[in-house]
């Protein structure tokens, strides 16, 4: 489930994902391979091997300033360099930077680059055009995220053609995670689109970059053609081309990899996997996801003090949803294990937090997770005074003012909520509360989400960076009212933990407060987290062999695998 | 009154059973309406029961125990097909109710005052008109509370256009007529008029039209349950084609759980227009014949032979 809100960070996921694939992932490999890829020359004179990608979505621009959807980032780690590379394992390795060392205090970083290095175009790639593209992005405010990846810059200098010299304002724990997404743009292209708003209305239909693949045709919303980029500094890709097509849904994907009309899937539903694995030549994967998709269950703690009203705020929240027993007694009547079983057929993991498992060590597996028990769940509210005096099946507040009966909202594009909604329905019907349910339409559910805070309960969802900071961030009372807090979540503890560990740079000492953080949100039952999606993917055998499916995460869309992919003989 | 007499329920089911559209979309639609009221005893499985499943038996091909084969949440489809018909059925019937009196009161009003109140009427009837349907429903369903009635609601406050202006030209004829020139002319009101002379001959055609109606009711609950729109624990037949639509019914090759749920929207669909058509035969006198005609095909079918 790709939902409306999470898009700008699946995005930044899917990012990062892509993004880990630039480079070869042999960590810290030395730049001693330069030139054209060997592996793929005997290609030649015969027929182009031609991997073609399936998917369901497109980039909305190839402007990387400017876009929004997670597929743009997926042809951007094709195309262009980043100074680093996020591998499938998590680690951060070279990319276009050979080597990098920093001062003391953290605040000087001075990037070696790999030397020799060109453009699609032919272009020398200098650290010029390194400085370029990050003041690029650091002088413009209205750049969905990029603007976001450079807010500890101070200055960027480049004191010869292979040197970069980046300067912080203040030492950051997660500086990696935010410069694998910035990637290096030809200055001689660029230059001329630096003011304004030309800088996101630029199409870049050319595309020019230094990554291992370049363009070679792109009809919006249809196909992303690429091919190798044979002057590419590393060791280059061992296909000739990748077509990255696109299809209306996820059913014509699933039939375009059974007939043989793709090589690969980027994603397909659940339940097409027994289909899928009966199929011939076709083997369906499932992992922990590059980009992890947290599913929530969002309940509105907005009110009072806290409600932004300056923004528009209605907080119009059943009361009771600010009582910490009934969140609690919600979670207890949650049975994770059947909507895992149902939904997702059994391929996620019970939700704890906002922070998914597939963060690795950012993770807190410690927290015990509160039990499905509807006998205590019953419990809780009984003594918390919400009886059901008039034996209707329905519990009232305990002054009797209102019923427990709260509005239940989800996207109308999702494919999880409805079920979801159906089974909550039943377990928490069996403590006494009642639902309303209905979808709304994204932009619908936007206007009443937040900072409107005009809804009980909503099931949406988040997509996730390689660093905890952005979906910690979410909970912060200051968030309230830009409208990033779903819940209107207020806790003074918190805030002040978050500023610790963005500042934090001792790794293990930083996990600690994350994981503490983590540990509060699951006390306070900020939200009910049913369950982490798995990734399911699937590729065809008879064509192309050499997919990763051996790593901590799935992406075969990465271009990890498609660096790696040959075709079969 | 032998107006009233001849639409009696008596003469309608006397030239019915000649009819056979009229006997054939009755005979469907009371093979559904038992369907549905006797749904408990009928249905194999209950459809509300705890779920069980694996990645395996999702969408399992029809079998001795699934004679419709399972859904993607493994529930079984004949059960959920046969519970989906009592709400197709009830948002049918009552939204068309609902429908045909504001269209038939509209219409009336419109057709036998004429002037300005027609004006206004109409005019706000072609407006309602040029909405498209669909997407106002859907804002409609959107604002208000998730329930069946809004459904029934939304669905009945926006169906009745097509009644009113159909309504409207029959009233247009029915008053130009002699024996209500005459009414006038001994000096009956307005109220009178209508209720004995105008809406015994308008009453055939909106009968008919209801039965009509009832097939739009039910296709427009499908569309909006297809689209996600409606609650999704009330199980309809457009809820099923949702989910199955939604949930890869169509990748795993579940033919059984897109069928059904179709198959069912065209049956009850085809039994209304059957019985609308054929109700309207027997019993339009614009088509047939009516009570102040000396012979039974005294006026001739269709409009062409317009009385004065």
């Amino acid at each position: 489930m790709r939902t409306h809100r999470s898009f700008w960070m699946v995005c930044v996921m899917l990012a990062l994902m892509v993004s880990a694939c630039g480079g070869q992932p042999t960590p810290a490999a030395s730049p001693s391979e330069s030139g054209a890829g060997t592996a793929a020359a005997p290609a030649e004179q015969k027929s182009p091997a031609v991997v073609r990608v399936g998917w369901a979505g497109s980039p909305d621009t190839l402007n990387p300033a400017a876009a929004l959807l997670s597929e743009s980032f997926v042809i951007y780690e094709l195309a262009y360099s980043a100074l680093l590379d996020l591998e499938l394992d998590g680690e951060y390795s070279p990319d276009l930077a050979e080597s990098w060392t920093h001062s003391e205090d953290g605040l000087v970083w001075t990037f070696k680059l790999v030397p020799n290095t060109k453009f699609h175009d032919g272009t020398p790639l200098t650290a010029k055009d390194v400085v370029f593209s990050f003041n690029f992005y650091k002088d413009h405010e209205d750049f969905p995220y990029m603007t976001g990846y450079t807010t500890a810059f101070e200055s960027v200098e480049a004191p010869d053609d292979t040197t970069v010299v980046l300067t912080l304002n203040e030492a950051i724990p997660n500086l990696f995670s935010q410069i694998v997404f910035l990637y290096i743009l030809p200055e001689h292209i660029w230059k001329d689109h630096t003011e304004g708003a030309a800088a996101t209305e630029f199409e870049n239909l050319e595309l020019i970059g230094s990554g291992p693949f370049k363009l070679k045709q792109y009809a919006q919303g249809e196909f992303v053609h690429l091919e190798a980029n044979r002057d590419f500094y590393r060791t280059g890709p061992k296909v000739d081309e990748v077509v990255f097509q696109t299809f209306s849904n996820l059913d014509a994907l699933v039939q375009a990899i059974k007939t043989g009309q793709v090589d690969m899937i980027t994603e397909m539903p659940n339940t097409a996997v027994a289909t899928l694995r009966n199929a011939e030549n076709v083997t369906v994967v499932t992992g922990a996801p590059l980009a992890p998709d947290v599913t929530d269950i969002i309940l509105n703690q907005a009110g009072g003090d806290n409600c932004p009203t300056d923004e528009g705020g209605v907080c119009s929240g059943h009361p009771a949803l600010a009582d910490r027993n009934v969140r609690l007694a919600l979670a207890h009547a949650t049975n994770k294990q059947e909507l895992i079983d149902i939904i997702l057929l059994g391929l996620g993991t019970p939700g704890l937090t906002l922070i998914p498992d597939s963060l690795g060590t950012w993770y807190n597996d410690k927290i015990a997770d509160y039990p499905f028990d509807l006998v205590k769940a019953n419990q809780i509210l009984e003594d918390a005074g919400y009886k059901d005096s008039n034996g209707d099946g329905v519990r009232e507040m305990p002054d009797g003012s209102r019923d427990l009966t709260f509005r239940l909202n989800w996207p109308s594009d999702s494919t999880v909520a409805p079920r979801l909604a159906e089974l909550l329905g039943k377990t928490w019907g069996q403590i006494g509360v009642k639902l309303e349910m209905q979808a709304l339409d994204p932009d619908a559910l936007t206007s009443i989400c937040c900072p409107a805070f005009d809804y009980d309960i909503l099931i949406w969802g988040w997509g996730s960076d390689p660093d905890p900071s952005f979906l910690l961030s979410v909970m912060l009372t200051d968030q309230i009212p830009t409208g990033m807090s779903e819940t209107g979540y207020s806790n003074p503890e918190f805030d002040d933990l978050f500023i610790q560990q963005s500042r934090e740079l001792d790794p293990a000492k930083r996990q600690e407060i994350v994981w503490k953080m983590q540990e509060i949100l699951h006390e306070d039952v900020v939200y009910i987290v049913p369950f982490y999606s798995k990734a399911v993917q699937a590729y065809r055998t008879d064509r192309f062999k050499g997919w990763i499916v051996d790593q901590p995460k799935l992406a075969l869309d990465d271009v990890t695998s498609l660096m790696v992919v040959e075709p079969v003989r | 009154m032998s107006a009233v007499t001849t639409t009696s329920f008596g003469t309608i089911w006397r030239s019915a059973r000649r009819n056979w559209m009229a006997l054939a979309g009755l005979s469907m639609l009371a093979a559904a309406v038992i369907v549905a009221v006797f749904a408990p005893l009928i249905a194999p499985y209950d459809p509300k029961a705890d779920l069980k499943v694996s990645i395996d038996d999702i969408y399992a091909p029809p079998s001795a125990a699934h004679w419709l084969g399972t859904d993607d949440a493994g529930r079984d489809v004949l059960s959920n097909f046969i519970y989906g018909a009592r709400v197709s059925l009830i948002v049918g019937f009552f939204a068309s109710f609902i429908s045909v009196f504001i269209g038939g009161t509209i219409g009336i009003t419109a057709g036998y005052f004429g002037g300005r109140v027609e004006n206004i009427l109409m005019r706000i009837t072609d407006i309602m008109l040029v909405i498209p349907d669909l997407p106002l429903a859907v804002v409609l369903v959107a604002l208000t509370k998730p329930s069946l009635m809004n459904i029934i609601l939304v669905i009945g406050l926006l169906g009745w256009t097509g009644t009113a202006r159909l309504v409207r030209s029959q009233t247009l004829s029915v008053k130009e007529r002699k024996f209500v020139l005459r009414a006038k002319a001994i000096g009956c009101g307005h109220f009178h008029i209508l209720r004995r002379h105008i809406f015994p001959l308008v009453l055939p055609l909106l009968v008919a039209n209801t039965v009509l109606v009832i097939s739009l009711a039910i296709l427009e609950e499908s569309t909006l349950s297809f689209l996600g729109l409606a609650d999704p624990t009330t199980l309809s037949w457009g809820q099923m084609l949702n989910f199955a639509f939604t949930r890869g019914g169509v990748s795993a090759g579940a033919w059984w759980a897109l069928i059904m749920p179709g198959l069912g929207i065209v049956w009850v669909v085809l039994g209304c227009t059957l019985l609308g058509q054929g109700l309207e035969q027997v019993l339009n006198p614009r088509l047939e014949w009516h009570h102040l005609s000396v012979g039974p095909k005294m006026v001739a079918r269709g409009a062409k032979e317009e009385r004065p």
